[in-house]
């Protein structure tokens, strides 16, 4: 474990995507009071209709926002990864108005709503970065209703895996064209709008296009181009501007 | 928890389930296959091209086939033309 002084850098680094923070207010964010919790996979960490205390950012794992239909389908809304405030908007808003479970074993620190309001206002330029984030968050949920509303299965998960990359590559765990999936089938199939044999006839198709290839939970993207004329992707929506090494294969 | 595996066979190849789902019973196994052909069908059909010559056959962790679905059933088609 490392020094406990330093638990919410994850915090720091996601905001300082969207603006730099100068030392004092980094060490205000340091200094936030939370706690910290290990999650196993599938926890549940904000529960619909709950009304949290606090907000969760993620230290380490994975999670992802998700509603229960009333046939009990589930739809997935939302992929969140290390340095994600996963329910900011419940500093705000106050009732949960969908869950979020952890996709994988996960390290979380939970912050008191009050504090994330107090060091918004105190620190203008953080609150400015979470006013981003959320901002980027939205831009991304506008992203995922275009890709099950328009797109079809193959563009879905291409543009489902250009994202994913993408983001761990911002954020210092990987390469976009190579990465761990913390995701089942039937997980990329709600997170989609398909089926998971559907996910499954899919993959095959883009892998068989040569686009990507598989082992377990491994996927590299063989050629990010053409995956990114598969997908109909443009990463402009996820506002990395240069933060990303978007240099030729 | 017991895990079903959905292999979708075509008469030549089999796209084997690598993960399996958990169901609690008969009557969701049946649901899900049902529901599975239709987003495939219903899919390809946007595309142009519809194989109705697949068949799920649901597996439990044994290997045992639990469930079967024809796609040719999963789907009733009212074919037809209206005359000239």
């Amino acid at each position: 474990m490392q020094d406990r002084s330093q638990t919410l850098s994850p915090m720091i680094d996601k905001l300082q995507l969207w603006r730099p923070l100068d030392p004092a207010e980094k060490r205000a964010i340091l200094a936030l009071p939370h706690k910290v919790e290990e999650a196993r996979a599938h926890a549940c960490l904000v529960r619909e209709g709950e009304k949290p205390s606090h907000s969760c950012l993620l230290l380490e794992g994975f999670a992802f926002r998700h509603k229960v239909l009333v046939d009990g389908s589930r739809s997935i809304s939302a992929i969140h990864m290390k340095g994600d405030i996963v329910d900011l908007q419940n500093a705000l808003l106050g009732t949960a108005d969908h869950s979020v479970e952890t996709l994988t074993r996960a390290t979380v620190a939970f912050i008191p709503r009050e504090e994330m309001k107090r060091i918004a206002f105190e620190f203008p330029s953080v609150g400015l970065a979470m006013w981003y984030d959320t901002l980027v968050d939205g831009s991304i949920f506008r992203e995922w209703i275009a890709n099950i509303a328009r797109r079809d299965a193959a563009a879905r998960l291409a543009h489902l895996l250009c994202e994913f990359g993408l983001r761990l590559q911002a954020i210092g765990l990987g390469d976009r064209r190579s990465y761990q999936l913390p995701m089942t089938q039937e997980q990329l199939a709600d997170a989609t709008g398909l089926t998971s044999v559907h996910v499954n006839r899919t993959l095959m198709d883009l892998e068989s296009r040569g686009l990507i290839a598989r082992s377990k939970k491994a996927v590299t993207i063989a050629d990010w181009k053409r995956m990114e004329d598969a997908a109909g992707f443009n990463e402009a929506y996820l506002h990395l501007r240069g933060q990303v090494s978007l240099s030729p294969p | 928890m017991t895990l079903y595996y959905f292999h979708l066979r075509d008469g030549e190849d089999i796209l084997l389930d690598p993960e399996g789902r958990d169901l609690g019973s008969m009557e969701a196994i049946r649901e899900a296959t049902l529901r599975e052909a239709r987003s495939i069908i219903s899919s390809d059909s946007l595309e142009g091209k519809v194989k109705l010559s697949y068949r799920l056959d649901v597996e439990d962790e044994s290997g045992k086939v639990v469930h079967r679905l024809q796609f040719e059933d999963a789907v009733s088609l009212q074919r037809g033309r209206v005359p000239e």
